[in-house]
C-alpha cells in the first residue's frame, strides 16, 4: 500500500483530525513505511480451515450481567468534565445552519 | 532499617509491628519522587496531600487491627490511563490535561478498599500508544540505569517508578507489550495477565480487544501479592472472565518436570547475541532445577506483528472517536461549527496517536476490508491454534522480551526499526490473551535486560513461579540491584 499526500488528508477529514501541511509531510512516509510492513500479511501462509472468527473473540466465553436497574452518576456529575453546557445538557456549536 | 531495601513483604512486618506507620512510609516515597523524578519524569500526577490522607487513613485501621490486608499502607503509583476518582487522568495527552474522573477503575477501588495509597499517576506514551514513553505530551521518562536512553513504553512511568524505587509497586497496561518491555529495559517484573483476569473497567481504552492491567515490582513475591490483589471477576467489565480467579498458590510448588518450551522464531534475526546467551542461561538453570526443554516452533508468530500493527490501531481508530470536544477534555474551535469545532479539537492529538488512528481509518474502509483486515483477524486465529498446539507439547514458553536492551532517544526513522525489534517478542501474547511475564535476567554492560514467560490461559502463578526459581538460583548478578545506580542516597529511618 502506497498513500499519497492526498489520500491522508481524506483520511484526516474523515477522522476529523486537524493536520498541518507539515504533519502531512512526516505522516505520510511514516504512515507508508508501517504500510509497507503490513503488506506482508497478506503472503501469510495460514493454514486451511482457519476462519477469521477465531481471530474476533476471546477463547472463553463471558457471562452477561443481570438486566437491573441500578444506581448510576449524577447529571451534575456527568456534566463536569464538560467543556460547555448549558440547562444539564453538553453544550455544543449549532449543527444545522439557521 | 532502609526502607527502600525492603520488598512488600518485609514493609507489611514493619507497619504492623509499629516500627513505621504508612504516614512516614509515603513519605518517603513522595520525598524520593520529589528529588529524582524531575530528572527521570516518571510521574504526572503526583498527588501529596491525598497520598498522606489515605496514609493516615491506614494507620488508623493498622491500629485498630481491622480490616488489614498484605497492601494496607503500600503505596501503589498508578499509569495515567486508568481513571481515579478526584485525581486527574490524562493518558499523557493534552487533550485531557484537565480531565479528572468522578469515578475510580475498578483496580483502583480494589486498592483503595484494601488499604492501599495511591501515590501519584505515572508517565505514558500518549493514550498508551508507543513502546518508549517518548510520545508524552508531559515529555519523556527516561531511564535510570541511563538517561540517554529510552525507559520502554508505554508504562515507562511505572517501570521507572518501581525501578529507582520511587514506588514499591505500580500498575501498568499492556497492549502489545506496554508491561513487559519496559520491565526488562528498567530490570523490574512485568505481567500481563489473562485477558479478562484483571478488570479493565475505568481503563481508557487504546484496543479493547488487546488492552490488559497488570502489576509490576521489584521481586516475584511483590509481583504475585499485587495480581492476587487485582484479579477477580467484574460485572462492570463485559470482558472479564466468568470464574472468580483461582489466585491462591504461595510460590512455593515444585517446578520439577515442567515442560518448557523454547520457540525458535523469538530467537532468530535480530536478537542481541548476548541477550540470546542470557536467555539460554534461564533455560538452563531452569534444566538443572528439572525443568525439561523442549525445542519448538510457532510460524505464525513471524506475522503477529502486522496483525497486531493492522488490528490495534483499527480498534484505536475507534476508541479516539470518542474525544470530540463534547463531552470531556478540551475544545477547541467552537467558533466553527460542530465538525469544525471536533477537527481542531483532534488537532491536538500527537503525531503518534495521529499516525495509528489515521492508519486504523484506512484499513477499516471497506476496501481494505479483504485485503487486510480479514488475513489480521485470520492470522490471530492461527496464533491462538499455534499456541494451543504448543501447550499440548510444554506447559509454558520461555523468550526474550524485547530483542535488545534500551535503546537511546533517537531519529525516528531509527525508533521506528527499533520500536519494531523490541514489539516483536511481545505482541504475540496480546494477540492470543495469553499470561506472559517479563522477569530480569542480568545486564549487558551496565543495562538490565528480561526474559520472558507465556503460558496458556490462567497460568500466571505457574508464570511466576519458575521465575523465582530462576532468580533464586541464578548467579548474583544475574539480578540487578533493587534499584538504578545514582539514583540518589537511600534514606535512612
Amino acid at each position: 500500500m502506497v498513500l499519497t499526500k492526498e489520500q491522508v488528508r481524506a483520511l484526516a477529514a474523515a477522522a476529523r483530525i486537524g493536520i498541518t501541511e507539515e504533519e502531512l509531510a512526516v505522516l505520510t512516509p511514516a504512515m507508508n513505511r508501517t504500510g509497507q510492513y503490513i503488506e506482508t500479511i497478506r503472503e501469510a501462509p495460514i493454514p486451511e480451515g482457519i476462519t477469521e472468527e477465531g481471530g474476533g473473540k476471546p477463547a472463553t466465553a463471558n457471562p452477561g450481567r443481570k438486566d437491573q436497574v441500578q444506581p448510576s452518576w449524577s447529571r451534575e456529575a456527568i456534566l463536569r468534565n464538560a467543556p460547555q453546557q448549558a440547562e444539564f445538557c453538553f453544550q455544543t456549536p449549532r449543527f444545522f445552519a439557521e | 532499617m532502609v526502607i527502600g531495601k525492603m520488598d512488600v513483604g518485609a514493609l507489611r512486618k514493619a507497619l504492623d509491628r509499629r516500627e513505621i506507620s504508612a504516614v512516614e512510609l509515603t513519605t518517603y516515597y513522595l520525598d524520593r519522587i520529589a528529588q529524582l523524578d524531575p530528572e527521570l519524569n516518571a510521574f504526572i500526577t503526583v498527588p501529596r496531600a491525598e497520598a498522606l490522607r489515605m496514609a493516615a487513613a491506614a494507620d488508623r485501621r493498622i491500629a485498630a487491627q481491622e480490616g488489614v490486608t498484605a497492601l494496607t499502607g503500600i503505596p501503589v503509583a498508578i499509569k495515567d490511563n486508568i481513571c481515579t476518582a478526584g485525581i486527574r487522568t490524562t493518558c499523557g495527552s493534552r487533550l485531557l490535561a484537565d480531565f479528572i474522573p468522578i469515578y475510580d477503575a475498578t483496580v483502583v477501588a480494589k486498592l483503595k478498599q484494601a488499604g492501599a495509597v495511591l501515590l501519584g499517576k505515572t508517565n505514558l506514551d500518549e493514550f498508551a500508544m508507543g513502546s518508549a514513553t517518548q510520545y508524552s505530551f508531559y515529555g519523556p521518562t527516561r531511564n535510570p540505569w541511563d538517561r540517554d536512553r529510552v525507559a520502554g513504553g508505554s508504562s515507562g512511568g511505572s517501570a521507572v517508578a518501581v525501578a529507582a524505587g520511587m514506588a514499591p509497586l505500580a500498575l501498568g497496561t499492556d497492549t502489545g507489550g506496554s508491561i513487559r518491555q519496559p520491565a526488562a529495559f528498567c530490570g523490574v517484573w512485568g505481567l500481563k495477565p489473562t485477558y479478562g483476569r484483571v478488570s479493565r473497567y475505568g481503563l481508557v481504552p487504546y484496543a479493547p480487544s488487546f488492552d490488559q492491567i497488570g502489576p509490576l515490582a521489584r521481586n516475584a513475591r511483590d509481583l504475585f501479592l499485587l495480581f492476587r490483589a487485582l484479579a477477580g471477576h467484574d460485572p462492570l467489565d463485559p470482558t472479564s472472565l466468568p470464574a472468580p480467579a483461582e489466585t491462591g498458590g504461595d510460590l512455593s510448588g515444585s517446578i520439577r518436570g515442567l515442560r518448557v518450551g523454547l520457540p525458535r522464531e523469538f530467537f532468530g534475526a535480530g536478537l542481541d547475541a548476548e541477550l540470546k546467551e542470557r536467555v539460554l542461561t534461564v533455560a538452563q538453570v531452569l534444566a538443572e532445577a528439572g525443568c525439561v526443554l523442549v525445542e519448538l516452533s510457532l510460524p505464525s508468530v513471524a506475522y503477529a506483528l502486522p496483525a497486531y500493527y493492522l488490528l490495534a490501531y483499527a480498534e484505536a481508530s475507534s476508541s479516539m472517536a470518542r474525544y470530540d470536544g463534547v463531552r470531556f477534555g478540551n475544545r477547541s474551535g467552537a467558533e466553527q461549527g460542530i465538525v469544525g469545532m471536533m477537527t481542531a479539537t483532534r488537532q491536538g492529538f500527537g503525531p503518534e496517536v495521529k499516525r495509528r488512528v489515521l492508519l486504523g481509518t484506512y484499513f477499516l474502509s471497506a476496501d481494505c476490508y479483504e485485503e487486510y483486515y480479514r488475513p489480521a483477524q485470520k492470522v490471530r486465529a492461527w496464533l491462538r491454534q499455534d499456541f494451543a498446539a504448543a501447550y499440548r507439547r510444554c506447559d509454558l514458553l520461555l523468550t526474550p522480551t524485547t530483542a535488545a536492551p534500551a535503546f537511546r532517544f533517537a531519529d525516528e526513522a531509527g525508533d521506528e526499526r527499533a520500536l519494531a525489534l523490541t514489539e516483536q517478542c511481545t505482541v504475540a501474547a496480546n494477540l492470543t490473551g495469553d499470561p506472559a511475564l517479563s522477569f530480569p535476567c542480568g545486564r549487558i554492560n551496565h543495562l538490565p535486560v528480561g526474559a520472558q514467560l507465556i503460558g496458556p490461559a490462567g497460568a500466571e502463578e505457574l508464570l511466576i513461579r519458575v521465575a523465582a526459581v530462576y532468580a533464586e538460583k541464578a548467579p548474583d548478578d544475574a539480578m540487578p540491584e533493587w534499584t538504578a545506580p545514582d539514583v540518589g542516597e537511600q534514606i535512612e529511618v
